[in-house]
């Protein structure tokens, strides 16, 4: 007497199946849409105020160590202080009226004596120590890692900023290498036959791919 | 646990050399007893006992707190387990937390965010001035050095209490708000309603002069505070300004005044003094300028070549001090009987034709020599007489004047006078109180006054009697005053009393008003040295409670239109110092420099000597009988943590374990070993203290060997009631015993029993090396037979290496030596490792089961056979870095790696927390986090938690620079990468190669004695890039324009992916011809390092070379002077 018909005797074997098919999705879904290439990428919050790097690295084509003053020197990039904005600002107006109520929210910050909370954009993970000026002394250009800032109206994350993608480039830099006179030109291609010798200098820099390289 | 079996070449060294002595850590290592061994026999220590969680628990075993630790069931475990992963599940969904970035409004000048500042500014230690250069991060303190302009620090070294004055800083329990006291209890109040009080209340002294006002300080160097004094005391005439500090050089200046008819400041030459005789003399530690004495003793014995000279150190004194234990000769003598000794070497020298003691001479002529050994009285005599005008005796702060002045007198006869000895004018010449100091007696009727200090206190406990208000600033006299004074009584009974203080602490809840003092880092001063150098005090901080400086209390009462201590210190440097158009450029240069230039004194002149004043004060001093077992005698000696107890609430200093003892968050009533035998004391048994009048201590004992027989040492500072949540309840206070007669010793104490006992906690057994040799010392004569005798000592064994040797050519390798000649275990290093690398504290129950964070542990050994009377030996280890690292193969996630520089890397982030490196590193140099050490003292509870919620404070004193070590993982030293990192890059950046001494580790940084050498050992390299300022150069060239020793080009071809250099060649200069411009060649500027001389040196010895581990860090033997007629 078969309570159960012979058909169920594939059952366990096509339960194992679906368990490891849903097993391979669930690995997937996990190791691709939660890398930091689809967690990172692309995030841009919106910021306190509408600052748009397009109008003013862009278009006026501002360099941008003129407001990250200390890039070269510093670790941090540095946000600029309030001051340096109203050195344009406290005579520059908007032509557009949505412009000017965006340097209302500039001065009455600068007013007030009140730090502007930015919204953090780039982060890198708390253990990794990582200097800006270290990679500009490099020549490595702003581009290679924050993307063209200057066509971007609101700043996002276009590089996944995870150690895998550091280690890509600290194995081989030479693709990211540039004159170190050129590193914040955005357009920079390596044509001129007398740029790409200097680019060849790479056997004077040896971006470490040890742990305290970075991590402290 | 495994047993283990006797380490085989623990015999060896004896054998092979014939004469090395027997190496111990502590009394059950050599053999008794062994119970904390077995305890801590299992190097994970997990086993240990139970403890109560709460980490500060008081020591008495009877009133142990039962355990208040959650313990995790099973069941527990994967319910949180499970909530957990729920919410690392769903973090991981969601986007990172929006994370907010508040630049500057207005950029402060200078500030460049990322770039840490360095501030030069001063600070006081026993009425001496130390120079300290702060580091600040975007405002924050978070690192304190020594200035090296400054006269006071050694060329840059910083003292465990400067390093550690952070931590009062940032002290969660300091005072915030002004309090008024109703009912006996304080409760908070204004500063405007303070200032008010303090305003009517001067007021009401307006119409008598200041009759009934007194105002009570701690010794004070400080021009600007003398200036607000004399205005204050011109506005009240009547009133009383007096000096109190518990641990003060009163004795020094006293016994000057007697020989020379006035005080003056003592500077002794060690660098230049052949024989040095201490006279119960810590001058290496607890006495002041002593991180320049440490400095120059070191390098007056220098054991670099055999024929080097050395100076030899003899040290009479009770219980061992730092400067004892570094003694070639030491004797144990109670602080009664040391006056005594003096007098008779006196006797001896002044047989001498040729030493003229004059009246001196017949006022030692009486003194027995019982129970002194001859040899300490004949061969030391010998010596003296042999290296005069280069030999020095020094008298130490617990030695009454009469001694110093016995001492002059010697110094002077043997020729040492302006040769070893010099002297500069004290900076309060006119002494504490105006008129009140008795004028130094001129001729034989004058009685010799008594001692400075003390007088003044007597004199204010006479005065408090009538007095109506009070103003205590800055000190804290009720616990520290002697207790025969009565102080707080006293202070009860006045109507008005004002204590100004960093805590609420025991004067202030006696007092009718508190108000916040300002930390020394966040007020402006100003402070002259002993050798006169002027010095401003700038504030790195604004006060972070709203508190004020005793200097800014004291112009307010004074009457100042603005008593702003920016206002007050400037005027004084304007109207004092530097007058004239010119004085705001001298007014920032003495700020940026840390030091006025010009203001240092000019030594004096030898004055005559007062033979008939030192013969009448030697007379004077009676001979007190040596104490018997009935009768032993307490010798209170400043605590080489809590100095004078006005630290207690500091976490770094409870946890640090102390010089001699390696006990942590206590002291004891440190005994002999024979001494413990005949009263039939053990360890930690707590017993009472009887003195005569109905004294009574209760403290725990602690058996160390090195103190005198029939003698208590009584480390002065602990046993607050009022300091704090650290310090509150933490050792003994041997106040009560204390009194104006007995300031230094009692005698006449009994010694009983409780029955209790007290859980003493001690580092000296953690970390044991099994009896492997790994501390090698020897006598200066064996270094002169057989200079590489180190060597010999330590095995060495062929080890073929495991893996391929790396080829660091070409490349930075690190590495570092310790000169064990020139370590004198003063515990700097520990703190500013601790300071540089954010290690935690854990408390004494943590300490206890082995799990303290230290990343450098000082280990302090015992030499010789005699349990009573041994000699020290120090040793620093820190993590080797390990060529052959054992514990990077073990490591199953690769967290611990080998760097192409030869580090060995420690990846928090990847650490799982296995501690199979910890297990398996020869060294013990390895520290787990097995809790949430960070808020751990703060909140025990939240031990588990991996939710980081440290107390901002805290937070505040972090190096951004290092990683906040959490949970769960294992960490060691670095070697200061950071350092490092950072020294690479601003090399690159700047294209300037690295000069030798300009990288340096935070503990070599910090020594006092140079004895860490850190550096590279193939010198620093530095690869020319296209463009560079060095291109065209010659070797010469470089080397004057970057300041570097010695400079070193290889040039070399470019050989794309090759594993080794091609074509090296040394060449003279950098061509930029062709060949360069197009990559073809490379060329590497190598700037010399002193290190590879020191890693080659005759006495260099490498930890445990028999395991084939390689260390990279390397040790220089120990060399002891010893007089061989004395052996």
């Amino acid at each position: 007497m078969q309570i159960f018909p012979r058909e169920l005797n594939y059952l366990p074997l096509i339960g194992a199946l679906g368990a490891a098919i849903a097993g391979g999705v669930v690995v997937f879904v996990f190791w691709y849409f939660f890398s930091p290439k689809n967690l990172q990428v692309g995030y841009s919050p919106e910021q306190p105020i509408n600052y748009s790097h397009a109008l003013h690295a862009g278009d006026l084509g501002i360099d941008c160590r003129y407001c990250h003053a200390n890039v070269e020197t510093s670790q941090e990039a540095m946000i600029p202080p309030t001051q340096t904005c109203m050195g344009c600002h406290a005579v520059v107006e908007a032509p557009t009226e949505a412009g000017a109520a965006e340097l209302t929210k500039l001065r009455d910050y600068w007013e007030r004596g009140e730090a502007i909370p930015w919204v953090r954009v780039h982060k890198l993970t708390e253990t990794a120590y990582f200097d800006h000026s270290a990679h500009l002394a490099a020549g490595v250009g702003c581009v290679s890692c924050h993307g063209r800032v200057d066509q971007m109206e609101v700043v996002g994350v276009r590089e996944p900023l995870a150690m895998g993608w550091c280690l890509e480039c600290h194995r081989d830099p030479e693709p990211s290498l540039r004159p170190r006179d050129r590193v914040t030109d955005m357009d920079w291609e390596p044509g001129d036959e007398a740029e790409a010798a200097l680019v060849a200098d790479i056997s004077t820099i040896s971006p470490p791919e040890h742990c305290s390289g970075c991590h402290r | 646990m495994t047993r283990r079996n006797d380490y085989p070449v623990a015999q060896t060294p004896a054998a092979q050399t014939g004469n090395a002595k027997p190496i111990w850590r502590s009394l059950d290592d050599k053999g008794r007893a062994s119970e904390e061994r077995a305890r801590l026999a299992d190097a994970g220590a997990e086993h240990g006992p139970v403890l109560s969680a709460d980490s500060l628990t008081r020591g008495r075993s009877s009133d142990s707190a039962p355990s208040t630790g959650t313990h995790l069931g099973r069941r527990g475990f994967l319910a949180a387990s499970t909530v957990t992963a729920a919410a690392g599940l769903l973090e991981g969904c969601i986007r990172r937390p929006e994370e907010h970035i508040l630049p500057y409004g207005e950029a402060p000048e200078h500030v460049v965010p990322g770039v840490p500042l360095h501030f030069a500014t001063v600070t006081e230690r026993l009425g001496d001035a130390m120079g300290l250069l702060v580091t600040s991060h975007e405002g924050r303190p978070t690192k304190v050095e020594g200035n090296p302009n400054h006269p006071s620090t050694g060329q840059g070294a910083a003292d465990v209490w400067s390093q550690a004055s952070l931590m009062d800083l940032y002290d969660p329990d300091r005072s915030t708000k002004p309090a008024r006291s109703e009912g006996g209890t304080l409760l908070d109040a204004e500063w405007t309603a303070a200032e008010e009080a303090l305003q009517a209340r001067l007021a009401s002294h307006q119409g008598n002069g200041g009759a009934g006002l007194l105002v009570l300080t701690p010794p004070n160097s400080s021009p600007s505070f003398r200036r607000a004094r004399a205005r204050f005391l011109a506005k009240f005439p009547e009133a009383g300004f007096h000096t109190w500090g518990s641990v003060t050089d009163a004795n020094m200046r006293e016994g000057a005044k007697i020989a020379f008819g006035r005080p003056l400041n003592i500077h002794h030459d060690f660098r230049g003094s052949r024989v040095i005789l201490s006279i119960d003399s810590d001058f290496m530690m607890t006495e002041p300028n002593a991180l320049t004495n440490s400095w120059r003793f070191a390098l007056g014995r220098p054991a670099f070549r055999p024929n080097d000279p050395m100076n030899r150190l003899y040290v009479v004194e009770p219980g061992h001090s730092l400067t004892g234990s570094n003694a070639d000769h030491r004797l144990r003598l109670p602080s009664s009987q040391i006056a005594r000794y003096l007098k008779i070497l006196a006797k001896r020298l002044a047989t001498e034709s040729d030493v003229d003691l004059a009246d001196v001479a017949s006022a030692v002529s009486d003194v027995s020599a019982d129970g002194i050994p001859e040899a300490w009285i004949e061969k030391v005599a010998a010596e003296l007489l042999a290296n005069r005008r280069r030999a020095v005796i020094v008298a130490g702060l617990r030695q009454p004047p009469a001694v110093h002045a016995l001492v002059h007198a010697l110094n002077r006869a043997l020729g040492n006078d302006g040769a070893t000895v010099i002297f500069t004018g004290v900076a309060d010449d006119d002494g504490g109180s105006a008129g009140a100091v008795p004028q130094a007696p001129s001729g034989g009727e004058t009685a010799p006054p008594e001692p400075y200090y003390n007088t003044q206190v007597s004199e204010l406990a006479a005065a408090m009697g009538g007095a109506r208000t009070m103003l205590i600033l800055g000190s804290n006299p009720v616990y520290d005053t002697p207790a025969d004074l009565g102080f707080a009584e006293k202070l009860g009974s006045i109507e008005f009393s004002l204590h100004l203080g960093s805590h609420r602490d025991e004067t202030a809840a006696a007092s009718t008003w508190h108000l916040p003092m300002a930390h020394e880092l966040e007020s402006w001063g100003d402070l002259r040295s002993r050798d006169g150098t002027y010095a401003i005090q700038q504030p790195l901080i604004a006060p972070l409670h709203g508190g004020r400086s005793a200097l800014e209390v004291l112009g307010f009462a004074a009457g100042d239109e603005d008593p702003k201590g920016h206002t007050l210190v400037r005027s004084t440097f304007s109207e004092v110092f530097a007058r004239g158009p010119r004085s705001s450029e001298a007014w920032r240069t003495a700020l940026h420099a840390g030091v006025l230039a010009g203001s240092t004194r000019r030594p004096e002149p030898p004055r005559p000597l007062d033979t008939v004043a030192i013969a009448l004060a030697v007379r004077a001093t009676a001979d007190v009988p040596m104490p018997t077992p009935d009768a032993l005698e307490v010798a209170f000696v400043p605590c080489s943590k809590m100095l004078d107890g006005s630290r207690a609430n500091n976490v770094w200093l409870q946890e640090l374990p102390d010089n001699m003892s390696k006990l942590v968050w206590d002291n004891a009533a440190l005994v002999s070993p024979a001494t413990a035998t005949q009263l039939g004391l053990s360890d930690r048994d707590v017993v009472r203290l009887e003195a005569d009048g109905g004294a009574v201590v209760e403290a725990a004992v602690h058996i160390l060997p090195g103190v005198a027989d029939n003698v208590v040492v009584a480390p002065l500072g602990w046993g607050r009631h009022a300091a704090g949540r650290y310090g509150n309840g933490q050792g003994f206070d041997f106040g009560p015993l204390r009194t104006t007669e007995a300031l230094w010793h009692r005698s006449g104490v009994r010694v009983t029993r409780t029955g209790d006992d007290w859980f003493l906690v001690r580092t000296q057994e953690h970390g044991s090396m099994h009896g492997r040799p790994i501390a090698i010392d020897g006598t200066l004569e064996e270094y002169q037979e057989t200079p590489d005798f180190p060597q010999y000592r330590a095995v060495e064994m062929d080890i073929p290496p495991l893996w391929d040797r790396v080829d660091y050519d070409g490349k930075y390798k690190w590495g570092m030596s310790i000169d064990l000649t020139a370590c004198t275990g003063c515990n700097a290093c520990v703190i500013a490792c601790q300071a540089e690398n954010n290690i935690p504290s854990v408390g004494k129950g943590m300490v206890a089961r082995g799990r303290e964070m230290y990343w450098i542990r000082l280990d302090r050994y015992f030499v010789g056979e005699d349990e009573n009377e041994p000699q020290v030996a120090f040793q620093p280890i820190g993590c080797q870095q390990c060529e052959e690292a054992p514990c990077e193969n073990v490591c199953p996630v690769n967290a611990t790696a080998h760097s192409p520089e030869g580090l060995n890397d420690m990846a928090y982030n990847r650490c799982i927390g296995t501690r199979y490196c910890a297990n398996n590193c020869p060294y013990k140099v390895r520290r787990f986090n097995y809790l949430n050490y960070h808020e751990y003292l703060e909140d025990p509870t939240n031990a588990r938690s991996m939710d980081v919620n440290i107390p901002a404070t805290r937070q505040m004193s972090y190096n951004p620079n290092v990683t906040v070590r959490m949970r769960g993982v294992m960490e060691k030293c670095s070697y200061c990468v950071q350092r490092l990192q950072e020294a690479k890059i601003a090399s690159r950046r700047d294209d300037r190669p690295i000069a030798d001494g300009t990288v340096r580790a935070a503990c070599q940084e910090t020594c006092p004695t140079k004895a860490i050498v850190f550096g590279c050992l193939n010198g620093y390299p530095y690869v020319v890039r296209k463009g560079s300022a060095l291109v065209g150069k010659t070797v010469q060239e470089i080397a004057r324009e970057y300041g570097l020793r010695e400079v070193r080009i290889e040039r070399e071809t470019v050989v794309p992916d090759s594993e080794h250099r091609v074509g090296v060649q040394e060449v003279d200069s950098i061509e930029g011809n062709d060949a360069f411009l197009n990559g073809q060649v490379k060329y590497t500027v190598y700037s010399a390092s002193l290190l590879p001389q020191l890693q080659s040196h005759d006495r260099h010895y490498k930890l445990l070379v028999e395991l084939g581990a390689y260390p990279r860090t390397t040790f220089l033997g120990r060399i002891r002077n010893p007089n061989s007629e004395m052996v």
